[in-house]
């Protein structure tokens, strides 16, 4: 009986990882925009712990934007990745890659808010909609040139590349010397020593490095709530994967969310610089 | 694409590329927009700006007269005329139809609606 349960418990794993890569971004390629799904991160709420007073500071200073209230703990996450950036919050005239920029949201955020950058360009996979500076690429195979960005930002993406190692070097490749590389990912917590030896072994220097788990679960309670009311609009076609999409939401009550409480699965936010 | 995003763009990941920079340019559909221009930004921009590239992308679009075809030596020399030939090639031309090529394999990769199609499996299709 445990043998059956655990084959299960192994097949829904593994369905949840081909619908991760090959389901879920054609899928929100479709509906994201009809429902109004701008980020598709986990979220992050800052707690009291002093690595998040700049980020906490900075929030109060941009107050209330209705515009953004719904996607709060989202752009919390984008804030949480730049804090560990020296220069936060003021970006201007750095040149800026966001690997992986979904959407692009993002990108019309950091520089409404952290700009006038001197450039800021998204690269992604799966490009979703027609904004200015999206180029479609892969994150192991940066489409730019050496040395060209002065900051590279990469949210919670990393973990469905084919391959980190190339990823890394690919941004090693494309910052300039004394650029800096700002990564938050979620991983498993043997994974994380593991990535930073990685990115050490290629030329980084790791400047920070946290564990921000439980800030993380706090903002997909914020996160999940609204994806939740989201799901309940979709179409049928979507809903039809619901468990699925709660899962890779970790809403709360799915295995997912519970391996992030439990920190079987952990979060990390780690800055690089190549010197 | 603005065609500043050119400047920064490289067939480097394709195999036996070794500098993959400039990316030749043909462009089939731009359209000109109105950005604000700005002198300091426009000067910290052009600061790191690969000339080499900017000439591709001028002549790509038919502006090569708009800049000298050497690179002028002191960025804040130049009148607010001169540089805002360079805000009009790098910040208002949008190229939304065209392509980008390898300079050494001859690979093509797609402009269609403003993005330009970089990924190594569609090029190697």
């Amino acid at each position: 009986m445990n043998l059956l349960l655990h084959i299960f418990s192994l097949l829904g794993r593994l369905w949840l990882w081909f619908f991760d890569r090959f389901i879920m971004y054609p899928l929100m390629k479709i509906v994201a925009p009809k429902l109004g799904v701008r980020f598709m991160n986990l979220g992050y709420w800052p707690s009291d712990k002093p690595e998040d007073d700049k980020l906490r500071a900075f929030m109060e200073e941009v107050g209330h934007l209705e515009d953004y209230e719904p996607h709060k703990s989202h752009v919390y996450l984008y804030e949480k990745a730049m804090s560990m950036h020296p220069n936060y919050p003021d970006f201007e005239n750095l040149e800026i890659l966001e690997v992986s920029c979904g959407q692009g949201y993002s990108l019309e955020w950091i520089e409404n808010w952290h700009g006038p950058t001197k450039c800021l360009i998204g690269c992604d996979k799966v490009v979703t909609r027609n904004v200015n500076n999206i180029v479609y690429g892969d994150a192991t195979n940066l489409p730019f040139a050496d040395d060209s960005f002065d900051f590279i930002l990469n949210v919670e993406a990393a973990h469905l590349y084919s391959d980190f190692r190339k990823f890394f070097k690919e941004c090693f490749r494309v910052l300039r010397s004394g650029g800096v590389f700002c990564y938050v990912d979620v991983r498993y917590p043997r994974d994380v020593s593991v990535l930073n030896d990685t990115a050490k072994s290629i030329g980084f220097n790791t400047k920070h490095l946290e564990l921000c788990t439980a800030e993380v679960v706090e903002g997909l309670n914020h996160t999940a709530r609204k994806h939740d009311e989201l799901l309940e609009r979709a179409p049928l076609f979507v809903k039809m994967f619901k468990k699925s999409l709660r899962a890779t939401y970790c809403a709360p009550g799915t295995d997912a969310y519970e391996r992030l409480r439990t920190e079987q699965k952990i979060y990390a936010a780690v800055m690089w610089m190549k010197d | 694409m603005k065609l500043f995003v050119h400047n920064f763009m490289s067939s480097r990941f394709l195999k036996n590329v070794t500098v993959g920079y400039p990316l030749e340019l043909t462009v089939k559909q731009f359209v000109e927009k109105d950005i604000e221009f700005d002198r300091e930004n426009m000067i910290v921009m052009l600061d790191k700006i690969q000339y080499e590239a900017l000439l591709v992308a001028a002549a790509a679009v038919n502006q090569s007269d708009r800049i000298p075809a050497e690179k002028p030596p002191k960025w804040d020399e130049l009148s607010d005329d001169q540089l805002k030939q360079f805000h009009h090639l790098l910040m208002n031309i949008d190229v939304v139809d065209g392509e980008l090529i390898c300079p050494e394999t001859k690979t093509v990769f797609p402009i269609k609606d403003g993005i330009p199609n970089m990924l190594k499996v569609d090029a190697e299709k």
